[in-house]
């Protein structure tokens, strides 16, 4: 991209170019590294596709064959209707940094000599062995007494900027594409998302909870415990049992097989109990009054006088 | 100096991030459950309580006597009296038909009857004492 003005606050980051002299730098320096020839393997190919990412695909076939075997990570840059295909290990290139004494951490971008000294009209001197010239539109090294005159990199590099076409440096790219690690990023950023929302949802629905309680609480009027509410409930409910079974009994004994000359003379009540006195007139009647009173209640006494007979009975 | 921070370390916190929140989300989830039964259940308390203490309205229950003898005959026969923890209704010379009246409201009302004491006098007529708490 064409930067149409000059950004102050950009950080400018001293450039290295590699296998030339050693520098010294400071524990928190950061540079740019220019990667020598030796470091990346480039061919420029006319190739059937139109963009750089199909390009891409064919730069394993390209190169299997004339590079040593191993792992590499593949690049492509279009240059006019061709493609400059690139294959570099990131292992090697990192194994070499580290001998020189740069942390990864150190190194912001990397970059290609091919693409960055593309521009060089007198070679550059690399070493006290080996020169860098541009043949036929390709930078590659030489031994430095095939050429007559050589200039500096700090001399060539002044005033220049580095392009946009560089590559970061990661001891696991070879194994894993990193374009699959950021879709994973980014998913799981979206879950995250996701299940933030969901919780800040879930916590207003619990709140919503609470206040449904409130309000019940508030209506009804209930007790300020569960505890007491439970007592409350299991108290009026165990009234209601009781005066239930009270009724229901009573209407049992309205219901006595009484003959004809029987009567009641007395009924009493009394907690969970009847004392009922009656007059009976035949045996017959008062079996089927027992045989009765058995059935519903508990018969706990009966006395007998003539012919009035009490009975007292309970039941649960 | 900017470090510039691995990946796989973004990666592995991003997981661990999503897994603490997947289970606070679920234990969110679990607990809202728990929340509405329990909401469900205490509404349910509410309505039955609010229901037990209007049918056992301790107030009620004069009206409710008063009621239960209200038939012109009756009253002349009944008096209430009201003391310190119950209230004894007491109606003396009832005939049957009165008395089986009196019974049938006496079990249809709902009051916390404590002693029933219902005594023949004669051929015609009949005695009745209960005995309600207050």
């Amino acid at each position: 991209m064409k930067r149409f003005f000059n950004n102050p606050f950009k950080k400018k980051h001293l450039a290295l170019l590699l296998d030339s002299e050693p520098i010294k730098l400071d524990e928190n320096q950061t540079i740019n590294v220019i990667l020598s020839p030796r470091y990346y393997w480039t061919k420029k190919e006319n190739l059937p596709v139109k963009y750089e990412y199909q390009a891409k695909a064919y730069a394993h076939s390209t190169f299997e064959d004339i590079i040593p075997k191993g792992t590499y990570n593949y690049l492509c840059k279009k240059e006019n209707d061709d493609f400059r295909l690139y294959a570099y290990d990131d292992t090697f290139i990192l194994e070499k940094l580290e001998a020189l004494g740069i942390k990864p951490q150190q190194v912001s971008k990397v970059f290609f000599a091919q693409n960055e000294l593309k521009d060089i009209k007198t070679p550059i001197k690399l070493n006290e062995h080996e020169a860098l010239i541009n043949h036929e539109n390709s930078i590659i090294k030489v031994p430095i007494n095939l050429v007559e005159e050589t200039s500096s990199f700090s001399e060539f590099f002044k005033g220049k900027e580095l392009s946009n076409f560089h590559i970061k440096l990661s001891k696991f790219s070879q194994i894993v594409d990193f374009k699959v690690l950021y879709t994973i990023m980014f998913a799981l950023l979206a879950f995250i998302i996701f299940y933030g929302i969901e919780l800040i949802w879930l916590n207003k629905v619990q709140n919503d909870y609470q206040i449904k309680k409130d309000a019940v609480e508030k209506r009804y009027k209930m007790p300020k415990t569960s505890l007491q509410t439970k007592a409350l409930l299991k108290q009026l409910n165990k009234k209601m049992k009781t005066q239930q079974a009270l009724r229901e009994k009573f209407y049992r004994l309205t219901k006595l097989p009484l003959n004809k000359g029987d009567f009641i003379e007395n009924i009493k009540y009394y907690n969970k109990g009847f004392k009922i006195v009656l007059h009976v007139n035949s045996k017959k009647s008062e079996q089927g009054i027992q045989a009765y009173l058995q059935k519903h209640f508990k018969l706990e006494n009966i006395n007998k006088k003539n012919k009035r007979v009490t009975y007292e009975v309970k039941y649960d | 100096m900017i470090k510039r921070i691995n990946p796989f370390i973004v990666v592995g916190i991003m997981i661990a991030i999503l897994l603490v929140l997947f289970i606070v989300v679920q234990s969110k989830k679990s607990s809202i459950l728990e929340q509405n039964s329990n909401l469900a259940s205490y509404t349910s308390q509410a309505r039955s309580l609010k229901d037990l203490k209007s049918t056992w309205n301790s107030k009620q229950t004069l009206p409710k006597l008063n009621s239960i003898i209200s038939n012109p005959s009756v009253k002349k026969k009944s008096f209430i009296r009201k003391l310190a923890n119950k209230i004894v209704l007491d109606a003396k010379g009832l005939t049957r038909s009165e008395v089986d009246m009196v019974i049938k409201k006496l079990l249809n009302s709902a009051f916390e009857i404590k002693k029933i004491n219902i005594q023949r006098v004669d051929d015609k007529q009949l005695n009745i004492n209960v005995e309600v708490n207050k």
